[in-house]
């Protein structure tokens, strides 16, 4: 009883067992490999074993037709003749053919059913391989086409940018040979002014010395003083 | 043979064979080698014979791969009961005492299982690990559904009787 009530501990213990999540993802798909290569092989087999059974029947209706053509020599006094033996191939071609034909169908559609299977998981791994092909080469040409054309927008904007600078280098060096002009002409211009300047004063000095030599002149003669000294002069002199 | 998608089969019942031969082996290195082993014998199987019902089949196939690879390990699966972890003892989890005499317990039941005839043990499982009808195991090992229930029976005799003989 107590036994009993043992076993029944262990088979509650055992059902109720924490088992851990799973089976794994790899394992999964590790068996999937491995069924897959399985069907394979078995796909191979079956095709030889359909070759050795068509061969078994073909080898057992030539045994048949040799065993009931010997087999009619014996109990039969008269030859077999060719009409005879004819009707006999005949009939044992009829009794044969279908269960040939049912045979050999029945393996077409076992290996059509296998090798169907293996090419449609081969088919879903090579679509989802090119997939993902056709999904990398696509977004290759699209880099590509757009670095292509990113190149090509920074190339016109360097051309913009170099004629522009030509272009103002060009506007700055024309308004630098205006302003180098404009200060010849001043520098000309302040030559010429101080030149006229100059024989003005000249001009002016010239005059005033006259008129001062004029003045001095009429001044000597009307002053007595400027006489008495003068004749000072003239007797010390003597 | 009999045309099956077992891409489909595969996702469908991993589980329950994960569960089955996990149960039976309690080592996630094994149970693997049986999951893999299980679905290979299932689809030779498959060659041979037209399945009407896969689950049951996979289950039976678990079953009977788990306990002979039980077999193969029963000397080691000894060592096991006699070297019980006692480091458990020491843990800080609520029982650990009764972890221990759970395990003791388990290991037991496998190793007695071991000992059983092959189709008994194959029976005893499907019925009361896997929770399987008579019929359904009948079928499965191709018996009568009371040859089945015999079968469980006779499993569950030899088995209190390896108990009493261990006590």
């Amino acid at each position: 009883m107590n036994n009993n009530k043992d076993l029944e501990k262990a088979i509650e213990e055992l059902k109720n067992i924490k088992i851990p999540d799973g089976p794994p993802k790899e394992l999964i798909e590790q068996t999937l490999g491995r069924l897959s290569s399985e069907q394979e092989n078995q796909a191979t087999g079956t095709k030889t074993h359909r070759f050795i059974s068509i061969f078994r029947i073909a080898a057992a209706a030539v045994i048949l037709i040799a065993a009931g053509y010997g087999f009619g020599q014996l109990r039969s006094p008269a030859k077999l003749d060719a009409e005879q033996f004819q009707a006999l191939e005949a009939s044992v071609k009829a009794s044969l053919e279908p269960l040939v034909r049912q045979q050999l169908q029945e393996d077409i559609i076992k290996q059509m059913q296998a090798v169907a299977d293996q090419r449609y998981s081969e088919l879903k791994d090579e679509l989802q391989r090119q997939f993902n092909a056709d999904l990398t080469k696509f977004a290759v040409d699209t880099l590509n086409t757009s670095g292509a054309i990113t190149n090509e927008l920074f190339l016109d904007l360097i051309d913009a940018i170099n004629t522009a600078q030509a272009r103002e280098r060009a506007m700055f060096a024309a308004a630098l040979e205006q302003l180098e002009l404009n200060q010849l002409k001043r520098d000309s211009q302040i030559q010429d002014g101080f030149v006229q300047f100059a024989i003005q004063t000249e001009n002016e000095l010239s005059t005033t010395r006259d008129s001062v030599a004029k003045l001095l002149a009429h001044t000597q003669l009307d002053n007595p003083l400027l006489k008495n000294n003068e004749t000072n002069n003239h007797e010390k002199e003597n | 043979m009999q045309a099956l998608n077992w891409q489909v089969i595969l996702q469908k019942h991993a589980k329950l064979v994960w569960q089955t031969s996990y149960r039976l082996l309690g080592e996630r290195c094994d149970a693997e080698d049986c999951f893999q082993e299980t679905f290979i014998s299932a689809l030779k199987t498959a060659k041979r014979q037209r399945i009407r019902n896969i689950s049951g089949l996979l289950v039976h196939l678990a079953t009977r791969r788990a306990i002979d690879m039980l077999r193969k390990r029963c000397s080691q699966l000894q060592a096991d009961i006699s070297n019980i972890d006692t480091s458990m003892l020491q843990s800080s989890n609520p029982g650990p005492l009764q972890q221990v005499y759970r395990d003791e317990v388990i290991s037991r039941l496998r190793k007695a299982l071991t000992e059983l005839p092959e189709q008994q043990a194959n029976a005893f499982c499907m019925r009361y690990l896997s929770d399987m009808s008579q019929k359904q195991i009948a079928e499965r090992l191709g018996v009568t559904a009371n040859a089945a229930g015999v079968l469980v029976h006779r499993a569950k005799e030899s088995l209190q009787e390896i108990f009493k003989r261990r006590d």
